[in-house]
């Protein structure tokens, strides 16, 4: 399985690898444009109870359907939050 | 010298505050995105220059899609749009102000990057100078300025001196020749993904290159949201604020309504005690003041829920909401992003409907337009209050809340709760689509702005006392007429106001009364419902004016309206006329900007009837059951 935004554990950072091309292109661009680009850092901030995920991107806090989360492989977890994993992840 | 320019910026960047700084125009400027759904034009003077502005809505980018966006894309770019040729917005500009919040930088300066990679002139302005400084952030801007090669300021809209510098930087400007179509470069040719990850990377060295020293975290905003956007505490507090907002309609407001009938009633005998002509005496006391004064006695529960939006709004609380609520919403096939014109909706439905422009997907917006009638916009509050104050005692409490005010809740939440059966079979049976892309920005928390508030209730105040002086004065002074007219010959031989059944307006009643019998309702009550289509708060006069002739003196008050609906209607009469409202077509108005935005007949038909099969379904079974 790929690891995509979905299936990180909270408070991670994480670097984008690639946007899925299993994403339509006009979610591509939506994506992009919202600076979900290659390379760019992601921290997950909050990520349960059937609510959207919540990130930080580019300084900016945001809000991201689980589903379009989905198109986001992401490489890079922050070894010391892999180590100490948050009481509330799901994997 | 003139200069035609062009406001243009990512969205909840600043751009109306600037616009309302540059021109000393008060529109909305609010704490979350997709306020500007209109274009604005204002002009302003610089020392040497005359300057003609319009104000466009906010963009991500020039490759958008939804429907707010592509309206300041087709503008920039000087392509076709329906409804920029509506507004007639076809002139030329000279230049661009590119609005951006200093801030964020790092991710609203790809707006600026596409400006530049496609020889669109314009000045950079970063606003929030303040907010960014606070947190550390120091540009070199000179240097910047001189690498780009165009102008770029950094300023607080909300600041004095900030605009001072921004007048100056434009009469610094040499002139500018209007920006030639062909001359800004195929959007088609440079944009695609590579295009976009490269812009992130070049914002990324630009930074890099300037900053002096690089803005810190927003903390305050993180500590708050860790609270309020957790599932189980943020969801509980969210439905305390809403019921706190009923809960506020009703105590906070009563005072104030007091005083309000208490100076009414005074105007009314006064009039009645003054003018010896009885037909003038009669159309002032009964048509005019009893009319306007029965809905402008609702004034301060209206301002009120006003009060309410606007600091949800400015706070940056809305955007919280929206998260919130994403998961419900989307069982109902709708983005989260839906609640925004549907909360707006509950203070008036047309700027409501009028936002569901910043919905990327087409049916999505065309579903949040339907439903949109169903939110119970302020012109419900005097109906919902004056039957609710005649079916409960406002002593009576259930805990904190008082009972009325749950009513009242309920009644919001019905109106909503059948919004949402309408959008899951429009959105899955109509429209047969799900798919929409949740990306939503989170605006950091601000203190609502006392001149902020003051400007949207005055603005909400002025609109409605204009209504009252208008279309409901108008509407009041007809059924007046009605009322008043054929006049009968009394038995000393004088004209008189005919028995209520025998004029114009009981004739009506009675003849349309078949229809509406069925939900219990007599002609009285059938007569005062014809104007309640053209704006529902006229009901509350109608039924004044109705009831007005014949009423015993110890009852001529209008707050004992009430009082005599209960004793001429029973419970369940009342509460299928309640039922009724809460999903009645809305006013004339609204049915207009359903067809302005929906480009004709088919939506607002479709709208009307369905939301008047709901109305009289619902009533009618409210009815029998109870």
């Amino acid at each position: 399985m790929k690891t995509n935004l979905n299936n990180c554990p909270i408070k991670s950072l994480l670097t984008i690898e690639q946007i899925s091309s299993a994403a339509t292109p006009e979610c591509q661009r939506r994506l992009m444009q919202h600076g979900l680009v290659v390379g760019s850092t992601v921290k997950i901030l909050q990520r349960d109870w059937g609510l959207p995920l919540l990130i930080e991107i580019r300084d900016v806090v945001m809000a991201i359907g689980k589903e379009e989360s989905r198109f986001v492989e992401v490489k890079d977890f922050s070894p010391e939050i892999l180590n100490k994993p948050s009481p509330n992840k799901k994997i | 010298m003139s200069l035609n320019v062009c406001l243009i910026g990512q969205p909840n960047s600043g751009k109306t505050a600037l616009f309302n700084a540059l021109t000393g125009q008060n529109f909305k400027s609010t704490n979350y995105p997709g306020v500007t759904v209109e274009c604005r034009i204002g002009k302003f003077k610089t020392s040497q220059k005359e300057i003609e502005i319009i104000d466009l809505p906010g963009l991500y980018s020039l490759d958008s899609y939804s429907f707010d966006e592509s309206i300041a894309r087709d503008y920039i770019l000087r392509k076709s749009n329906k409804f920029l040729s509506h507004l007639n917005l076809n002139t030329p500009y000279d230049l661009v102000f590119l609005i951006l919040d200093s801030t964020r930088l790092t991710k609203s300066l790809y707006l600026a990057l596409e400006f530049k990679k496609l020889n669109i002139p314009f000045i950079l302005i970063l606003n929030m100078k303040d907010s960014a400084t606070q947190r550390g952030q120091e540009i070199n801007i000179d240097a910047w300025s001189k690498f780009w090669n165009i102008k770029i300021l950094e300023i607080s809209a909300i600041n004095k001196d900030s605009i001072q510098s921004l007048l100056t930087a434009i009469d610094q400007l040499d002139v500018i020749a209007p920006v030639n179509p062909s001359y800004i470069k195929d959007i088609s040719q440079v944009k695609n993904t590579a295009f976009i990850a490269e812009s992130f990377k070049e914002i990324d060295q630009i930074l890099e290159k300037f900053t002096i020293s690089k803005i810190k975290p927003d903390t305050k905003t993180a500590r708050i949201d860790k609270y309020l956007l957790h599932p189980v505490f943020g969801t509980l507090f969210m439905i305390v604020i809403l019921l706190g907002l009923f809960q506020l309609l009703f105590t906070v407001s009563a005072p104030f309504q007091d005083l309000i009938s208490t100076g009414i009633d005074y105007l009314s005998q006064l009039t009645k005690d003054v003018i010896p002509y009885p037909l003038l005496r009669d159309f002032l006391s009964d048509g005019v003041i009893a009319g306007v004064g029965s809905v402008i006695v609702f004034l301060p529960q209206i301002l009120f829920l006003s009060l309410f939006i606007i600091i949800l709004e400015d706070s940056g609380y809305l955007a919280r909401v929206a998260f919130l609520i994403d998961g419900f919403m989307k069982r109902l096939a709708l983005p989260g992003k839906a609640i925004i014109p549907l909360l707006s909706s509950h203070a008036c439905a047309i700027p409501g409907i009028m936002s569901a422009r910043t919905l990327e997907n087409e049916s999505d917006r065309l579903t949040t337009i339907a439903i949109a009638p169903l939110t119970a916009c302020s012109a419900r509050i005097p109906v919902y209050t004056l039957l609710i104050s005649t079916l409960v005692a406002p002593s009576i409490y259930f805990g904190p809340f008082s009972v009325q005010a749950l009513i009242m809740f309920f009644l919001y939440m019905l109106g909503l709760s059948f919004g949402f059966i309408v959008a899951w079979i429009l959105k899955k049976k109509v429209f047969k689509s799900s798919a929409y892309h949740l990306l939503l920005e989170l605006p950091p928390y601000r203190l609502p702005m006392l001149k902020n508030i003051i400007q949207g209730l005055k603005f909400r105040s002025m609109a409605f006392i204009k209504k009252a002086g208008g279309v409901i004065l108008v509407l009041s002074i007809f059924l007046w007429l009605l009322i008043y007219f054929p006049r009968v010959q009394n038995t000393e031989g004088s004209l008189e106001a005919p028995p209520i059944e025998q004029s114009y307006a009981g004739q009506l009643g009675i003849a349309i009364n078949p229809i509406f019998a069925p939900l219990g309702m007599d002609w009285k009550m059938s007569t005062a419902l014809i104007p309640s289509f053209a704006a529902r708060e006229v009901m509350v006069a109608s039924l004044a004016l109705v009831n007005s002739v014949g009423m015993e003196k110890e009852e001529e008050g209008l707050l004992d309206l009430h009082k005599k609906i209960q004793r001429e209607y029973p419970m369940d009469t009342i509460l299928a006329l309640l039922i009724w409202f809460v999903f009645a077509p809305q006013c004339l108005s609204t049915f207009a900007v359903i067809k302005r935005e929906t480009h004709g007949m088919k939506w607002p038909l479709i709208i009307f009837s369905y939301t008047l099969v709901l109305a009289y379904t619902m009533a009618l079974l409210t009815k029998a059951l109870f």
